[in-house]
């Protein structure tokens, strides 16, 4: 059932994207695209989907993502963008560069992957490292160390992205 | 130190400056009418005139028709010389068989991080891959290119995860790579044949010439513009190309201990 689930899910992405990457809706398009979709996703949907398939018909997960991305280009992404051209501007060019480890709580390889990417695209900090094993961290290269605290620095880097990611992933 | 950066600064500038004069004087050398010439209107009056079909292609993509239709033998050597560039590689590395220790192999490849992004990219490549080669006839693109954007995807695999990943879970073996291959390119033979079967004058002929009444692939299946054989060659070209270079790739993986080792060197 899972299986069934997981390859539907795929051949939901791969037909959508095959749509957008035609640029075109017409009969052509949806009959080759659906026959490229279902060859694709026989082979790869296990590739892309390692858990649940539920999760990804799930609305409200869908909403969060929404939420998340909208939260994160509008509010976040100028915030650190602002910090980042201060320092810059500035006559001292006022820096403090260092590697701090930054744990993580999140537990699906999608959310571990989607707030190492979050933190790695706002200006000023750079996932450099994961640690999967026993201590679930990151290495992040940070503009600005503010501390060496781990705990501290999972508030300070990653905590909003964990809170939203764990939404739509976990 | 300090003198030769500024040295290099004004050189630099002073480069950019001549291309920068030469430019803006036109002193670039002859530059293409913007007229259309006798050649290309040739072309584009022959690869889609619907109103007069004696000499068309079916296809309005005039740069696949040329390379199909009006110069299709040279493509069929083109494709015959990358099999055989092919073959040349397996036959270079022609250790029959590779075990690799998968415990050890299990562990390797990049961080959790690339691996999940790498698990969506790599369908997300095929897909795409197909969609050029589905509108080759259509759109700029076609069999080649396509084939070219599918090999891409084993070789993001190969990076972020191992060679191995692709031989076992994937079960994509450079046999199974080297039949779809051959099997494209049977494909292609069987196209160019048909039309000489059929009683037709000539091989390659896609639409029926004024002097050849006997054979044309069909131009649309329902709503499928098929553009006669354009379509059908674009498909098998797309799988022999993506086959063909995921084989080399996956060779050209083969860690070197392994050959020492199987070679005992």
């Amino acid at each position: 059932m899972s299986r069934i689930l997981s390859f539907i899910v795929a051949l939901m992405l791969l037909f959508t994207v095959f749509l957008i990457v035609s640029a075109s809706i017409s009969p052509m398009d949806v009959i080759l695209g659906l026959v490229a979709s279902i060859v694709v996703a026989a082979f790869t949907s296990t590739l892309i989907i390692r858990e649940a398939p539920q999760k990804a018909l799930n609305v409200t997960r869908w909403a969060w993502a929404v939420l998340f991305f909208l939260y994160y280009i509008l509010v976040m992404e100028p915030k650190c963008h602002w910090d980042v051209i201060k320092r810059i501007l500035h006559p001292k060019a006022p820096i403090k560069p260092g590697i701090v480890r930054v744990p993580y709580k999140v537990r699906s390889d999608y959310a571990i992957t989607a707030v190492a990417c979050s933190i790695t695209n706002t200006p000023g900090t750079v996932v450099i490292d994961v640690d999967e094993g026993e201590k679930k961290r990151y290495y992040v290269h940070w503009i600005d160390v503010k501390t060496m605290d781990e705990e501290r620095c999972y508030e300070m880097i990653s905590k909003t992205f964990e809170y939203y990611v764990r939404k739509v992933f976990d | 130190m300090r003198l030769r950066e500024v040295a290099i600064g004004i050189m630099a500038a002073t480069l950019l400056f001549a291309i920068m004069l030469a430019v803006t004087l036109g002193g670039t050398g002859w530059t293409p009418s913007t007229e259309i010439r006798p050649l290309a209107k040739f072309y584009l009056e022959n690869c889609f005139n619907v109103f007069n079909k004696d000499l068309w292609a079916a296809s309005p993509e005039a740069v696949c028709a040329m390379l199909w239709d009006y110069r299709g033998i040279d493509t069929y050597y083109e494709t015959a010389v990358f099999f055989l560039a092919v073959i040349g590689g397996v036959a270079i590395f022609r250790v029959a068989e590779i075990k690799i220790s998968v415990t050890r192999e299990r562990q390797r490849g990049l961080s959790i991080i690339v691996k999940s992004v790498s698990r969506i990219v790599f369908p997300l490549i095929v897909i795409t891959s197909a969609s050029v080669a589905f509108h080759g006839h259509l759109t700029p693109g076609g069999g080649f290119q396509a084939g070219s954007i599918l090999a891409i995807a084993p070789l993001v695999l190969i990076a972020a995860f191992s060679r191995h990943f692709i031989e076992e879970d994937l079960r994509l073996t450079k046999d199974k790579c080297l039949t779809l291959r051959t099997v494209g390119l049977i494909a292609i033979a069987l196209i160019v044949a048909i039309p000489i079967l059929a009683g037709a004058m000539a091989l390659m002929q896609n639409q029926v010439k004024p002097w050849s009444h006997h054979f044309s692939y069909p131009e649309a299946l329902g709503p499928l513009w098929l553009a006669g054989s354009l379509f059908f060659y674009n498909v098998a070209e797309y799988l022999t190309v993506g086959a063909g270079f995921t084989l080399l790739f996956l060779l050209m993986s083969i860690p070197e201990e392994e050959f020492r080792r199987i070679l005992k060197l």
